[in-house]
């Protein structure tokens, strides 16, 4: 005869030696209200390896006696979630530790270190390049040294410069309009519907799309039918794009 | 407490308690037996009646039996009653994250109030500095130098007006929560994945229980805080259905724990009682009943923390005769 077979969830694990908790669920049918019932078991489960884990699936399978609660040992495991997930715990915990002496090692946000320190730097070269207008000959060779070394060390051709050394969040927006559709599109749209050269195009963009005669079509309708339009760069887009605003 | 916890693991464990070999003990003793053995002994006085060692002898089988039952109650006490592992609401109080993003709040120097970002703050002023500097060039009005002092009088005012010092908590929430969300986030701009949403929260619950502490009759913000703990619950719950090694990381970097992710809570009552967010206040009345069994598991503990003690003690002193015999 077959060995008897359970499949069930590992429910309790580390607290005995060698052994599991294992609950198998199985639906019984009660008389009594007339209707299927999930019925649940205990067991003590032997676990020679010790490798099972709180969530895992597994099927335990029938064993002489080991002792006076357990009959019966892990077989296989069948889904091994509760081992992934004290895995990831453990990377987990390695990675957050590592984290923070990364932290500790590592200057804290040196690309800001690194700006600020550059803006010294350029303050210090205009007042050298001032310095060396009223310098006697003997100080001069110092002074220029120091200014070749700054400006060689961020790749300076020239000073006073008219070329962008530091980049400024206010001129984003101005370098945003770049002559691109997707940056200029409302003022594309606005060209549109309100020049009256471009109605043509407008009636013909719009009939293909629209379900509704041009008139009865409204306002919003063309505008959304036309951005769609012009966004795919497929499309003859008629509005010159103004480069520089 | 957690004194108390370690003499229970010794008390409840299977392993050998101490290695040393004992001449008379077998080699290896459990920890139960060693408690049987020492915390009942009693010293028999030399040259005593037979009916007086009997009695003795009696004495020491109950109490072994005592001793027995209450540490078995108190294991079974301890099973039944688990405690969450960390503050369901704060996590752990030592949380390394929590606390850089709030020293980072903190922080005047790196800092600026309303928003303003210190490093772009830097830049402009500079750009301003050169641009003043070439329009006066020309004119002869004031040398360079006073102009750069002017420059610099003008930094420092503009920066006197952006201390963080001058912001209000919600701006500095907001601070926190930016930086939160940058440590959390999968790529730039990243508002909406279940980590981000739970980083933010738990910044969120921190400012919120500042409050909360500050002003106890603030009901509505209790309960606008409570629902935060509960749908970051429900946000992590989600995170490890779909990704867990994300969740595992995004929990122990937030100072939470699995089981407090999966625990019924509210943050009632009890809550605040336990974990003395006002004080040692008295807030859930409880029936004489009730305060019946509390004081009984509260003198179980106590007893078998006394026996612990005795068997420590008798221990020592059946060490001590064993090397003087040997000697």
């Amino acid at each position: 005869m077959a060995r008897q077979n359970f499949v069930g969830l590992v429910i309790s694990q580390g607290k005995m030696q060698k052994t599991v908790k294992v609950r198998v669920s199985g639906r019984v049918y009660d008389r009594k209200i007339d209707k299927e019932i999930i019925k649940r078991k205990d067991y003590l489960v032997h676990d020679e390896g010790e490798i099972c884990k709180e969530g895992d699936i597994v099927r335990i399978e029938s064993i002489p006696k080991r002792s006076s609660k357990k009959a019966f040992a892990v077989a296989e495991i069948k889904v091994n979630k509760g081992q992934q997930f004290a895995l990831y715990q453990d990377m987990a915990k390695e990675r957050v530790s590592q984290e923070i002496a990364d932290r500790l090692n590592t200057a804290q946000n040196a690309q800001a270190e690194g700006v600020l320190s550059k803006i010294a730097d350029l303050r210090k070269l205009d007042s050298l390049t001032e310095q060396v207008v009223n310098a006697s000959s003997e100080e001069i060779d110092g002074l220029v040294n120091e200014i070749e070394s700054i400006k060689q060390k961020y790749n300076i051709s020239q000073w006073p410069t008219t070329d962008e050394l530091i980049e400024l969040e206010v001129n984003h927006e101005a370098k945003a309009a770049d002559g691109t559709r997707v940056n200029n599109i409302k003022y594309i749209l606005d060209e549109l519907l309100s020049q009256a050269k471009y109605e043509e195009f407008v009636k013909d963009v719009v009939n293909e799309k629209a379900k509704k005669p041009f008139e009865e079509v409204a306002s919003s309708t063309k505008k959304n039918i036309l951005r769609k339009y012009v966004l795919n760069l497929e499309n003859p887009c008629p509005v010159p794009i103004p480069h520089s605003v | 407490m957690n004194v108390f916890r370690i003499g229970c693991r010794f008390l409840s464990s299977t392993r050998p308690v101490w290695n040393a070999e004992i001449p008379g003990f077998n080699g290896a003793v459990g920890g139960m037996s060693y408690l049987k053995r020492f915390g009942s002994k009693k010293e028999i006085p030399p040259n005593s009646p037979k009916t007086i060692v009997k009695r003795i002898r009696r004495k020491e089988s109950r109490l072994k039996k005592q001793i027995v039952r209450d540490v078995n109650n108190l294991k079974q006490h301890e099973v039944k009653n688990v405690q969450l592992s960390v503050d369901p609401v704060l996590g752990d109080p030592k949380c390394a994250f929590i606390q850089r993003i709030f020293d980072e709040v903190a922080d005047h120097e790196n800092h600026l109030a309303y928003g303003v970002d210190k490093v772009e703050f830097e830049k402009l002023m500079y750009g301003v500095e050169k641009a003043n500097l070439e329009k006066l060039a020309g004119t002869n009005v004031i040398s360079s130098e006073q102009a750069r002092a002017m420059e610099e009088k003008k930094k420092r005012a503009l920066l006197t007006i952006l201390n963080l010092r001058n912001s209000n908590s919600f701006d500095k929430r907001k601070l926190a929560i930016r930086l939160a969300r940058e440590e959390f986030q999968r790529f730039d701009g990243d508002t909406g994945s279940p980590e981000v949403q739970a980083a933010v929260l738990t910044v969120k619950i921190h400012f919120a229980m500042k409050h909360v502490k500050e002003n106890r009759k603030d009901f509505e913000y209790i309960q606008q805080t409570r629902e935060m703990v509960q749908y970051r619950q429900r946000l992590l719950k989600y995170l490890k259905k779909d990704n867990p090694e994300r969740y595992f990381y995004t929990i122990h970097k937030l100072g939470l724990a699995d089981d407090v992710v999966h625990c019924e809570f509210n943050m009632g009552r009890q809550y605040f009682q336990d974990y003395k967010v006002w004080g040692d206040r008295q807030l859930v009345k409880l029936s004489e009943k009730q305060q019946k069994k509390i004081q009984k598991v509260h003198d179980l503990k106590r007893r078998v923390e006394e026996y612990q003690t005795i068997a420590k003690k008798n221990y020592e002193l059946a060490k001590q005769a064993t090397t003087k015999g040997s000697n």
